[in-house]
């Protein structure tokens, strides 16, 4: 969500009465009431109610996914507890223990901080693709961002993806285009090198759903539990879970 | 948007808004034209309405039984004269005692089961019902059967 | 073009406004009454009677006449007449075609939509199944308001000063409190609370047992078995609680209210002010709650309030209003009337929303917070309570299993922790998910409460970018089907009725000219048998029942009628002579 006091119009240090009557404007301009049959007053007049109801009651920053994680998995069930090895607090996709960011808590510290609060929910969902291996759904959000906002963040997820894929020369463009809107960037230029380097420090199992095999033993004996646990029952067929 | 398509939708507007005030007005011209001929007739009823409690006192009056003869006659003829100015203003009295019930005219105070009677038949009259023209000054308060 | 109506659509009464002129008129019903009573009737004939007329055949009707359906809204209450299930939908559906007639009438064009009321305590399924009663009335619902916002347009409309107020309205089902923001046309809600379980009605219940305990001291009889004499009991204690507004005692005479063994009994009781106080203090009390948890909830303090609304009939009683001021310390305003106001802002925002009234802008929020269930059965707030609408918020959800292709988003509204202690709005399912690993796929799923303060679901696919799809269950809400059925049936209905009364109104008129015909004397021989011929037709057709037929015989008569000219004379006691000197012919 962009900066409320931006979207309002006001700036930080605006009295309450100064960001009501900055409000009041605003729903007066693009209120769906008073613009009939514009759709995009809609939209914009959720866009600034939002931005109002963060400044009236300030509550700490509350991403799709900061919060889906640590709630909606376990929810999104009908409450049966399939979520099977999860049991406790919190759902771990891959069994490698909670992390409400992402998937798996390995020792890779670049894993770790790929998740920054300020990334919009594109980025957060092209890099929780991006982590499950599933490059084409990462790439398919990646290309409904529009020019304008493609920033570094989305040049470096494009470029992961593309390497996922295979397209070694878009990676390295991309990884190129990152580094150069944020120089100072440790995970940029990790994976830069990962790239030059041919990816022999970071190796994909292929195919359409990615594990992280790092060189960790705890995780390649989960890896291998996984990959077993598939070849016996991949072939059961869809769990229709509800 | 250029100037004459600011002026073209300001003319559309324009006509809309006119095109309305004009049914609006046609409107207004109409109802006005039944109020005033039906507010005489209105104004009459409204005022006989509130004298119908006289009327419903004199028939209670009327129905103790008393000893003092004169006494009676004179609220009997009261009640004529009553009945009569009610009759030279257009009041008529609903007819409701054995006629089936008719929530157009009628007001239920209570129902009750008689095998004898057929269905919603009226059994009693705890107030009289009248009208004016077209106007219902009061519905008849019934006791209705089945 | 059609009008756009205002309706306040009450428990106990509900009233009709249109704009006119660039004014707001109440628009009287039929029989002349500003307000008309949400009471259906259905008589043995299996006619439909709403307003007055089914009011005064109710004593005389109960198990067949319905009241109050408004505290049934949202829920699967069902009534069941002549085999046929009516939904409160339905039945309030037919409510809004009277007022709907009464407003064609008046206004003298077609009405196609209209601005609906609710009380701002209204859940999504109450609103929802309101807007499913406009739509089957053949209304198209613009928008579903509150009621006390309304209310605050009918006040705040041309008021200059910027102010805060508080509405309290009492109406004869719900209760609602809602703090208000009026500043340079804007109207904005800061908070809403209330009870959708209390008002008028309760107080009446209060009075009547009363009078039943009173009874049964006075009689050893219990009244409670005899719904007609329910009825007249229940109607005194109404009259009663309104007449204690002015006078400080009232007597409770119902003579003949029953049989008892030594012959009929009377109800004789007198009901004092202060003892009907004494009966109704703790609903009173109940208010107080709701006026503290809304200022609590709009952040300001009593003294910024500069007026406290008062709406609805029941804000009339005097506990009542002495209640308010000692909690507000203001006297309460009563410059509005508080039967009409609801209608009369509803009419004005249908202004707004068609343009004839500018200048004005509502900010409403909504009266719950909405959350789904998460592991536990815990509820998990997405969206707070008194957050200004319209408002969106988005959730993503994944699978729990590998190739998972459903999940299902049980979604809540109500304040309380636990899942099942809220209000479920339904399940939603999201359908089709491709096959994948578990916790791969990312439904991106949109929560947004629009302006009428209904929650619209819906799904995207990160993945894919495909919406996502959804079904609804387990909502007492009515389907898509229903809603189609029901606008059948309305239609029905109404086709039927229309040829009803058309069919009556040309044999009244038939049978006038028919009498007429027939009291005409010194005809020529030529003229009785052109008579006895028209009046042949006539009786055929009035015994075909069929308008069109009979149409034709009144068309026949009068110009028969005229034909006869100024010779003829028309014997006012002769009709039934002439009817045998037919039969000799």
């Amino acid at each position: 969500m962009r900066d409320p006091y931006e979207v309002l119009g006001v700036p930080r240090t605006a009295s309450e009465d100064e960001i009501k009557s900055a409000y009041r404007k605003l729903a007066k301009k693009y209120h769906p009431d008073l613009n009939p049959g514009d759709p995009s007053c809609e939209q914009k007049m959720n866009e600034i109610n939002a931005a109002y109801e963060a400044i009236k009651n300030p509550q700490p920053q509350q991403s799709a996914y900061g919060g889906a994680y640590g709630s909606s998995y376990g929810g999104g069930y009908g409450g049966s507890a399939n979520g099977g090895s999860a049991g406790g607090a919190g759902y771990d996709p891959f069994g490698f223990g909670f992390d409400p960011f992402g998937f798996g808590t390995q020792q890779r510290t670049y894993q770790n901080t790929q998740y920054e609060t300020r990334d919009s929910t594109d980025i957060q969902a092209a890099l929780h693709y991006i982590n499950a291996g599933a490059y084409d759904d990462a790439m398919n959000v990646l290309d409904r961002v529009a020019m304008a906002d493609r920033d570094d963040r989305w040049y470096y997820c494009s470029a992961r993806a593309n390497y996922g894929k295979g397209n070694r020369v878009t990676a390295m463009e991309h990884i190129r285009r990152a580094m150069d809107m944020e120089p100072d960037n440790l995970d940029y230029q990790r994976f830069y090198q990962i790239v030059q380097s041919g990816g022999q420090a970071y190796t994909n199992t292929g195919r359409s759903y990615g594990f992280n095999m790092g060189s960790n033993s705890f995780c390649s004996r989960m890896c291998m539990f996984w990959c077993l646990f598939n070849i016996c029952c991949g072939g059961r067929g869809v769990y229709l879970c509800c | 948007m250029g100037f004459p398509l600011v002026l073209r939708k300001k003319l559309d507007q324009c006509e809309l808004r006119f095109s309305e005030l004009e049914r609006e007005y046609q409107n207004y011209r109409r109802r006005n034209a039944e109020i005033k001929e039906q507010s005489y007739h209105q104004g009459g009823c409204d005022a006989l309405k509130q004298i119908l409690p006289v009327f419903d006192n004199l028939q209670r009056a009327l129905e103790q039984s008393t000893e003092d003869e004169a006494f009676r006659v004179g609220i009997e003829m009261t009640m004529n004269t009553l009945k009569k100015q009610m009759e030279a203003l257009g009041v008529e009295e609903i007819p409701a005692m054995g006629q089936t019930f008719d929530p157009n005219l009628h007001e239920a105070a209570e129902h009750i089961l008689d095998p004898e009677l057929g269905e919603c038949v009226i059994t009693r009259v705890m107030l009289t019902g009248f009208r004016r023209g077209d106007r219902i000054l009061r519905h008849s308060l019934v006791v209705v059967a089945n | 073009m059609a009008y756009t109506i205002g309706i306040d659509l009450g428990t106990t009464n509900s009233c009709v406004c249109a704009m006119e002129g660039g004014e707001v008129t109440v628009i009287p019903n039929a029989e002349g009454g500003r307000t008309t009573p949400s009471v259906v009737g259905f008589t043995k004939t299996g006619e439909r009677l709403v307003g007055q007329a089914a009011k005064r055949q109710a004593v005389a009707n109960p198990e067949r006449t319905i009241s109050s359906i408004k505290r049934e809204m949202g829920t699967d209450y069902g009534v069941k007449i002549d085999g046929k299930r009516f939904t409160p939908p339905e039945i309030s559906a037919m409510i809004l075609m009277k007022l709907k007639q009464d407003a064609e009438s008046y206004l003298g064009g077609p009405v196609d939509s209209a601005v609906i009321t609710v009380p701002a305590y209204f859940t999504d399924s109450q609103r929802q199944a309101t807007k499913d009663a406009g739509k089957i009335a053949g209304l198209d619902v613009k928008r579903i308001i509150n009621e006390p916002t309304a209310a605050a347009v009918a006040y705040g409309v041309d008021k200059e000063d910027a102010q805060k107020v508080m509405v309290y309205d009492l109406g004869g089902g719900t209760f609602d409190v809602s703090i208000l923001d009026i500043n340079g046309g804007v109207i904005e809600v800061l908070a809403t609370a209330g009870n959708n379980r209390l008002g008028g009605d309760d107080f009446d219940a209060c009075v009547v047992d009363y009078l039943l305990e009173e009874f049964k001291k006075e009689n050893r009889m219990d009244l409670r078995k005899d719904p007609a004499a329910m009825q007249r009991v229940r109607e005194a204690a109404e009259k009663a609680k309104i007449e204690l507004s002015g006078v400080a005692s009232t007597n409770v005479n119902l003579p003949y209210i029953a049989v008892g063994k030594d012959g009929p009994v009377h109800m004789d009781v007198t009901l004092t002010r202060a003892k009907f106080n004494s009966l109704t203090s703790h609903l009173v009390e109940k208010t107080m709650g709701p006026m503290q948890q809304a200022l609590s909830d709009s952040g300001l303090k009593v003294a910024e309030l500069s007026k406290i609304l008062m709406v609805g009939g029941s804000s009339r009683i005097p506990a009542v209003q002495e209640a308010v001021e000692r909690f507000t310390g203001k006297k309460p305003f009563k410059g509005i009337n508080p039967d009409e106001c609801v209608a009369m802002g509803a009419a004005l925002q249908a202004g707004v929303l068609g343009g004839q009234v500018t200048g004005l802008l509502l900010l409403d929020v909504t009266p719950l917070s909405l959350g789904i269930e998460t592991l536990g059965g815990v509820c998990t707030r997405l969206i707070e309570r008194n957050t200004t609408l319209p408002i969106t918020k988005s959730q993503i959800f994944s699978t729990a299993q590998n190739f998972q292709t459903s999940v299902e988003i049980n979604v809540l509204q109500g304040e309380r922790q636990m899942a099942r202690d809220n209000r479920s709005l339904g399940k939603f399912k999201l359908t089709g998910i491709r096959h994948a690993m578990r916790g791969v796929p990312q439904i991106e799923v949109t929560f947004n409460i629009d302006a009428n303060g209904i929650v619209n679901v819906s799904a995207k696919d990160l993945g894919t970018g495909k919406q996502q799809a959804i079904t609804i269950t387990a909502s007492s809400n009515l389907s898509q089907e229903d809603i189609d059925r029901a606008i059948r049936d309305a239609q029905q209905y109404a086709e039927q009725d229309r040829r009803q009364k058309e069919e009556a109104t040309a044999k009244d008129e038939l049978e006038q000219l028919m009498y007429q015909a027939q009291a005409a004397r010194k005809l020529t021989r030529e003229q009785k048998q052109a008579r006895s011929a028209a009046i042949r037709n006539a009786t055929k057709a009035r015994k075909s029942k069929d308008p069109d037929q009979m149409r034709r015989s009144i068309a026949e008569l009068q110009s028969l009628i005229a034909s006869f000219g100024s010779d003829v004379e028309y014997d006012p006691n002769g009709a039934q002579d002439a009817e045998f000197e037919e039969e000799d012919e």
